[in-house]
């Protein structure tokens, strides 16, 4: 594990050469869309959604409050499909090379690799490596990628799709709506617990290339899943856009926990939409870890829409030199007893922007909801900044909000400290990085969080 | 010849305010030296100096005859001068374990592998030695701390660090009769494994369990006389003016 961290200790530069058997040009217009559907077989519903959602993309202004200038972008510019002429694999043994070393440098761990059953890696817009582990397989989970999941498991996904962030949610859910190719269908039966997580590796390897990824997991009643995400994304010159869209069902009683780590390069834009419903006693877990990237905009969000759902977001965000990080949480208590809880800490590092976005809303027939916000912000250097905007709209009855907020910095005292300890000044940093986020990387898996505190000092000696 | 660190004639200034002019001092390696002084003779502000974290107007510190003027503060510190603060800052979320962890990896030759095995053993001894419960280890450094447990943290991180000298400023003030014991068992061991000792110190009588090599009274800028217990006591009891 270790020889991969350090094999992973070159910041950036995860570029390898590949061949790309389908491409769909640059630019986005009606035949585009048409194009992709028809690359993937899609049936005609789809098709109908897919340009429903590029007609309300196109209607749609870019959000005023964006707070950084898309222009850089350059829509017409981008390729909006692109996949490698793969089949999912099952076997290690069939994986090719390149994307082996793509693994070795993103430094999968060992012990990870032997789980590849049950593992999904997506190698740009379609998975690379796919393999479903035999007891998965016997408890009737369903772990594909979308296109396989509306192909062959139409009657589950169908009713499902884009039905918790429909396409006109935000131009860019109908960007995604319109374009996507590749993510995860998942889905757990009734009463399944799944104690090892689900794992899918993401990553963008063509310039100009915008991924545009799909994810739909369906828990089932009594059912428990944990779904890992990690990204890196090679260095390139020009912009690159990561618009995905994420959408969770927890039935009554079930438990999700979804684990994002990205550490994108800063010329990657990353605005994602993520939203789960969680019925009856249901509970949503977001834990999201976002390092990089021009501008990340990100609020997962929990509609509790039955009676004691709980939704919960971990939240941690490292803006460095030239980025913002614009990330939150949103709450939506639409039904009684229900509660939630978010935990957000974010870095800025030299000029970085890390701003807290975050909305409780609890609705007027809601009654007993309990919210606690708590939000943190470490911020190394004098020009670092660090915004808070909360909102809070309480309707119901009995509604017990708490929002909590500190603000600090890393004290020159504390890297003299650290110096006369025998640390250099990056090493001190890290260390005090790695100190504020400790009780948050602990919610993480063990390999995530020794990766983490690895990337957070990485961080730090980019000076 | 024995490792020592040498002080010759060093000149320093403090905001602007001229606090040492040619004090010379030699500690030879497994001594222990003693500095008194008024408040504000610059004990305090010496002790800085030699590890780098006052720039030095002019004269000469070396280590086993290497010059560790201009070097950074973190290379004096791997070189073996460890300085235990007087009023150490606290490091909200960095644990006491993490915060040593992350000094001996940094004085460890790059390449080898860290030995945590080791280091727990180590980590446990220490702590047993400076009476400290194992949960210290996941107390964050001097995070509400009391005077006295800050003071203990920073003894166990000189027994943990290995230095070849360490500096103690008022590592006795504020502590109690048994944690007073406890320091004192501390300096002993360090100077058992052959580590030199520099003391800033307002009282003598914790020091008679010392039996420190040399005692020297810090006075107009520089070293205006050198004894041994006798001089301690001497200032104990009848105060600086009857020494000058």
């Amino acid at each position: 594990m270790s020889e991969n961290l350090e094999e992973f200790a070159t910041p950036g530069n995860f570029s390898y050469a590949t061949e790309y058997a389908h491409d769909a040009g640059r630019g986005l217009r009606e035949e585009t869309v048409r194009y992709i559907s028809k690359v993937k077989n899609e049936p005609r519903w789809l098709l109908n959604f897919r340009l429903r959602a590029l007609k309300i993309f196109e209607a749609m202004p870019i959000p005023p409050w964006i707070p950084v200038d898309l222009a850089p972008l350059q829509f017409d510019q981008i390729r909006y499909y692109l996949a490698k002429d793969q089949e999912p694999k099952r076997r290690w043994e069939d994986v090719p090379d390149e994307v082996k070393a793509t693994f070795d440098r993103l430094g999968v761990p060992e012990n990870e690799r032997k789980f590849l059953a049950g593992v999904e890696a997506q190698f740009d817009s379609e998975m690379a490596y796919a393999s479903l582990r035999q007891s998965l397989a016997e408890k009737g989970v369903i772990f594909v990628n979308s296109t396989e999941g509306l192909l062959q498991h139409e009657s589950i996904f169908r009713p499902h799709f884009g039905k918790v962030v429909p396409p006109a949610d935000n131009k860019f859910s109908a960007l995604n709506s319109a374009v996507f190719s590749g993510g995860s269908f998942i889905y757990i039966p009734k009463g399944a617990k799944l104690e090892q997580p689900l794992q899918a590796y993401f990553r963008i390897n063509a310039e100009q290339f915008g991924q545009f990824e799909r994810t739909l997991i369906i828990v089932d009643e009594d059912a428990e899943v944990t779904y890992l995400e990690g990204c890196t994304a090679p260095r390139f010159e020009s912009s690159t856009l990561h618009a995905a869209v994420v959408e969770l069902i927890a039935m009554p009683r079930a438990k999700v926990q979804y684990i994002t780590v990205q550490n994108w390069s800063s010329n990657v834009y990353n605005l994602v939409t993520k939203r789960g419903t969680a019925r009856e006693s249901a509970e949503i877990r977001w834990i999201d870890c976002n390092i990089g990237s021009r501008l990340t905009m990100k609020y997962p969000c929990v509609v509790l829409a039955g009676t004691r759902a709980r939704g919960e977001m971990v939240s941690i965000s490292v803006a460095h030199h030239g980025q913002y990080q614009d990330t939150g949480a949103k709450m939506i208590h639409n039904a009684s007893h229900t509660s939630s809880h978010i935990m957000a800490k974010s870095i800025s590092i030299q000029d970085g922007v890390a701003a807290y976005r975050g909305t409780t809303r609890v609705a007027k027939s809601a009654k007993n909801c309990k919210n606690y916000t708590r939000c943190d912000a470490l911020m190394i250097h004098p020009e670092s900044v660090s915004k808070t905007s909360p909102t809070l709209d309480v309707n119901g009855n009995l509604a017990q909000v708490q929002h909590e907020a500190t603000v600090s910095r890393v004290s020159d005292e504390q890297i003299r400290y650290l110096r006369q300890r025998g640390l250099g000044e990056s090493q001190a940093m890290g260390l005090l990085v790695n100190g504020f986020l400790n009780e948050l990387l602990r919610e993480f898996p063990m390999e995530y969080g020794v990766e983490l505190k690895r990337l957070m000092e990485m961080e730090m000696e980019q000076r | 010849m024995r490792d020592v660190l040498a002080i010759r004639d060093l000149y320093l200034n403090v905001a602007g305010k001229a606090v040492l002019y040619g004090l010379s001092l030699a500690i030879p390696a497994g001594e222990i030296h003693v500095i008194m002084g008024r408040n504000g003779s610059g004990k305090s502000s010496l002790l800085h100096a030699l590890v780098g974290q006052i720039p030095v107007a002019s004269g000469a510190v070396t280590l086993d005859g290497e010059s560790l003027l201009e070097l950074p503060q973190e290379v004096i510190a791997r070189k073996g001068l460890f300085l235990a603060f007087q009023m150490p800052v606290a490091l909200p979320g960095v644990t006491v374990t993490q915060l040593l962890r992350a000094a001996l990896q940094a004085r460890q030759e790059k390449g080898k592998l860290f030995n945590h095995m080791q280091f727990h053993d180590d980590l446990e001894a220490a702590m047993e030695l400076m009476g400290m419960d194992p949960s210290w280890a996941n107390r964050h450094v001097n995070d509400g701390f009391s005077g006295g447990e800050r003071k203990r943290c920073e003894m166990l991180q000189a027994i943990m660090l290995k230095p070849k000298y360490v500096l103690l400023d008022e590592i006795d003030s504020g502590l109690d009769v048994d944690a007073t014991g406890i320091m004192v068992n501390a300096i002993r061991l360090l100077q058992r494994r052959g580590t030199g000792i520099l003391i800033v110190t307002h009282h003598s009588r914790w020091l008679e369990a010392l039996n420190p090599n040399g005692v020297h009274l810090l006075s107009d800028g520089v070293i205006l006389r050198s004894g041994d217990m006798e001089l301690a006591r001497t200032i104990e009891l009848e105060g600086f003016q009857a020494v000058q």
